[in-house]
């Protein structure tokens, strides 16, 4: 049976997903809009946007969302046929009525339809702006008194090229009343002169109903404009009907059932529901009443009926298919079971398997299970190859098989990884609606120019972008971004630009937040660093680190705290939340042009493509994205440099950092070094290892709480052999032996 | 063999509705989000009843009636429009265009069904 609660209820829970997705598209839209209130494009999208929620709504069980969006969808409607003009109000009202939908949904209390209510004045505004329209009335319906119809349908010749079968209004008659139908072929032409794609046919009804004449008009509706139709009222002494009785019980040996059903008050109220369910079992057999309900409500309740046909339980069954509450229980009675073949199973409520599904939402955590798995399977594919090394001669079938596990499970970690890739444009999109609320609130006039809304990162990583970039475009708006006088006044132009960009680069992608306003006031910084005591009085530190001050903790240049930021949450809290992301950040800032602030972060925190190297017998992973090449650099080569540390690489001084120094190895060095040259930030570096052991795949393990403050390492990946190799985290390994400058890290970084 | 119904609409919601309540009734369905979608569907999969919204991206439904009316599989496949009260002059263009009948939004499952069993039976004997 079908359990249309639970339909309902996985209904509305797909609709409000795909709220969510509608209010978006709407907000951008309607800020599309007031970018340019003419564009056609966006009041359409607006008007689509409005009109799915609207129509979905009501499918969905939010009726009173449904009627709440009417009329923002009529304004919209109205604006796309050029009868209202799109005004600042009516962009701002429907923001509004944007913002109480989205609350509205998210409510899962009774309270939710209080929030509808409350936005009641948006509407009014917004129906004020929409011409009058002329009210529909309603049709009254008639009273119940058979009567007695001539009908004549003669479809046009073209019918069936509309699909149409005109078979199924002869049957819809039937289940208004009683018929008598004839079939006339006078028009049938000769054999060599027919169209079989043609219909010649046209039928005479005589219809004793107790609907009126549009009931038997509404059957027709589909064919209204491709079919001759001429419906009359039959007096009572025109010829009688000759009405058939119900068809015969088929040829072989009836047998008898007995069915227990209800019938509910909602099936009684549809039109014609449980009439046709009497036809039906007409049409079937005999069959005879043994219990009807006695309840308030005439028919409403338990029946059971005897039903004697030759037919089978699923055709019993149809009889009840548009009742869909009826719940009928069709047994054979024992008289009749005894002698019979079992009966036939009950046809289940879905037959096939869904073949198709254009998009799937799945719980992002079932992912992450997914993705933790996957990472599980490489490592223990590692170890599988691991083994297989350390036996030397392995049996061939072992051999393919080892082979097979690793194709298969590095192309299962691509697609696992590929699933959690999600385009950043959805994150930027939330920001048109923050620059345009904010730069309101404070008087400023600011455009928001996004690039490379296609760059996709993993969920997880968008996740937790949204906060630290939030910072960044407020920071922006409110010390960035100067008010329109001051703009003028130093001859630039009255509308500031803040630029929300992103970009792949490698295995990395970049994400700037700029801004074309005053930029940091070096001097400014300065002096409140040392007010705070986080530099000394003394110090003389360059301009680009001056910059660097704002990152520390307790830092804050706002004259006054605004409403907007400096509420304590510094640019450490973001620089801190960047790093646990494995990103890091870099500001840069000219006066009076503004300030760029740019994130590299990791395309994904959970595996990374690693060369693995060794030094004194320890293994490290680097990112295989960075390293260009490797050369050998021999101990002769090493001490002819003097303690410069530079490599010479096809005619360019390459400088390098030896590991075995950096980190105070103290074992003898081999006599030939390998140097792994990476690429930074368009520079070219070496990493002087002792040995290249090759690609490693690798699953990332955070380091954890203990260990956090250790910058050079971005985590640990188990090796096949079980031992655990440290990843290098190659930018920070720079910055820290730049810091160390001990001897022979002379590196000018 | 269940009947193939292919439904068309950009409205994810719309979709997984007609998906549900029809699958309820023993249809087998399929989906696609917009005409271009739908009659590449319709290209590799014949169905028995096509099921589309009118105003949708890409392609809307009367183009992709009049599309599948072209295509001789199609020339006789039952095609129902889901429309809203409003559009009284996208029902006429869609009939013009080829389509069998419609169904307004929104619908009740029930009265859905039965609008879908009218132009596309089931199983035999065909009862009402």
């Amino acid at each position: 049976m079908i359990d249309l609660d639970d339909i309902q209820r996985r209904t509305r829970e797909v609709f409000r997903q795909e709220a969510s997705d509608l209010l978006a598209e709407l907000e951008a839209a309607l800020l599309d809009l007031e970018a340019a209130p003419a564009n056609a494009d966006a009041i359409n999208r607006v008007f689509r946007a409005m009109h799915t929620l609207k129509g979905s709504g009501a499918t969905s069980g939010f009726p009173e969302l449904s009627q709440f969006l009417h009329h923002v969808e009529d304004v919209f409607n109205a604006a796309r046929e050029g009868r209202v003009q799109v005004s600042p109000t009516i962009i701002d009202r429907t923001l509004k009525v944007s913002d109480a939908v989205t609350r509205y949904l998210a409510d899962t209390t009774d309270r939710a339809r209080d929030i509808l209510t409350q936005a009641q004045p948006h509407l009014d505004v917004l129906l004020a702006h929409l011409p009058q329209k002329t009210a529909t009335t309603n049709q009254a319906a008639t009273a119940a008194q058979e009567k007695r119809f001539r009908i004549h349908f003669r479809p046009h010749r073209q019918l069936f090229q509309t699909g149409t079968d005109p078979g199924v209004f002869l049957d819809d008659l039937r289940a208004l009343g009683t018929t008598n139908i004839t079939g006339l072929t006078d028009e049938l032409p000769d054999l060599d002169a027919l169209d079989p794609e043609q219909c010649y046919l046209h039928w005479q009804i005589d219809l004793a109903t107790t609907g009126n004449e549009s009931a038997i008009r509404e059957v027709f509706a589909f064919v209204e404009d491709d079919c001759d139709l001429d419906i009359h009222a039959l007096d009572a002494d025109e010829a009688p009907l000759g009405i058939a009785s119900p068809i015969a019980a088929p040829q072989p040996p009836p047998g008898e059932w007995l069915i227990d059903f209800k019938l509910t008050p909602q099936s009684l109220a549809a039109p014609g529901l449980v009439d046709s369910l009497w036809l039906n079992l007409a049409k079937l057999g005999s069959h005879r009443v043994l219990q009807s309900p006695a309840g308030p409500t005439p028919q409403a309740g338990d029946w059971r009926i005897s039903l004697t046909t030759a037919l089978d339980e699923p055709t019993i069954a149809d009889a009840f298919v548009f009742i869909l509450d009826a719940a009928p229980v069709i047994r054979r009675t024992a008289s009749t079971a005894a002698s019979s073949a079992p009966p036939t199973p009950p046809r289940p409520a879905t037959t096939g398997a869904p073949a198709h599904n254009d998009t799937l939402r799945v719980a992002s955590e079932k992912i992450d299970r997914l993705v933790n798995l996957v990472g599980e399977l490489v490592i223990l594919r590692s170890q599988v190859t691991a083994a297989c090394d350390t036996l030397g001669q392995v049996p061939p079938a072992l051999q393919n098989a080892s082979e097979g596990l690793l194709r298969l499970s590095t192309e299962l970690r691509d697609v696992v990884l590929q699933v959690r890739m999600m385009p950043i444009g959805e994150t930027f999109n939330k920001f048109k609606r923050l620059v345009r609320d904010l730069s309101r609130d404070l008087g400023k006039e600011v455009e928001l120019v996004t690039e490379g809304a296609e760059t996709e990162l993993d969920k997880t990583m968008l996740d937790q972008l949204n906060d630290p970039l939030v910072h960044l475009v407020r920071n922006s708006l409110d010390h960035g971004l100067e008010p329109t006088d001051e703009r003028l006044a130093a001859g630039k132009p009255r509308r500031g630009t803040l630029r929300l960009s992103a970009e792949q680069r490698g295995d990395r992608v970049w994400i700037v937040v700029s801004d074309d306003g005053r930029g940091l006031n070096a001097q400014k910084i300065r002096t409140k660093a040392i007010e705070r005591g986080l530099l000394p009085a003394t110090a003389t530190p360059s301009t680009q680190e001056i910059y660097q001050l704002i990152f520390l903790p307790g830092f804050s240049t706002a004259d006054t705290v605004s409403q907007l930021s400096g509420r304590g949450v510094g640019m450490d809290v973001v620089k801190r939340r960047i790093e646990l992301l494995r990103g890091s950040i870099d500001l840069q800032s000219a006066p009076g042009r503004g300030t760029e602030i740019r994130l590299s972060l990791p395309l994904t925190l959970a595996i990374i493509e690693g060369l693995m190297v060794s030094v004194d017998g320890d293994r490290y992973i680097m990112p295989l994205s960075i390293a260009r090449e490797t050369i050998e650099l021999t101990r002769a080569q090493r001490q002819r440099a003097n303690g410069r540390n530079v490599v010479e690489l096809r005619g360019e001084l390459v400088p390098y950092l030896r590991l075995r120094d950096l980190f105070g190895f103290t074992g003898p060095a081999p006599e030939l070094e390998r140097v792994v040259i990476v690429e930074l930030e368009d520079r070219h570096l070496g990493i002087v290892v002792d040995e290249v052991l090759g690609n490693h795949q690798t699953v990332l393990k955070s380091l954890g709480w203990l260990t956090r403050h250790i910058q050079v390492f971005s985590g640990a990946t188990v090796l096949g052999d079980g031992h655990v190799a440290l990843i290098l985290d190659v930018p920070n390994l720079l910055t820290y032996a730049g810091r160390q400058k001990t001897a022979g890290v002379g590196l000018e970084i | 063999m269940p009947k193939t119904v292919i439904t068309v609409d950009d409205s994810m919601s719309i979709r997984e509705t007609v998906k549900m309540t029809l699958q309820s009734a023993g249809y087998q369905v399929l989906t696609a989000e917009d005409g271009n979608r739908g009659l590449s569907i319709c290209l590799t999969q014949k169905a028995d009843l096509v099921i589309t919204d009118l105003n949708m991206p890409n392609m809307d439904g009367i183009t992709l009636i009049g599309r599948l009316r072209e295509l001789p599989a199609y020339k006789f496949t039952p095609i129902l429009m889901l429309t809203t009260e409003s559009q009284e002059d996208k029902k006429v263009a869609g009939k013009k265009a080829g389509a069998t009948g419609w169904i307004i939004k929104p619908f009740d499952p029930a009265r859905f069904i039965a609008v879908v069993k009218k132009v596309c039976p089931i199983g035999e004997p065909v009862l009402v």
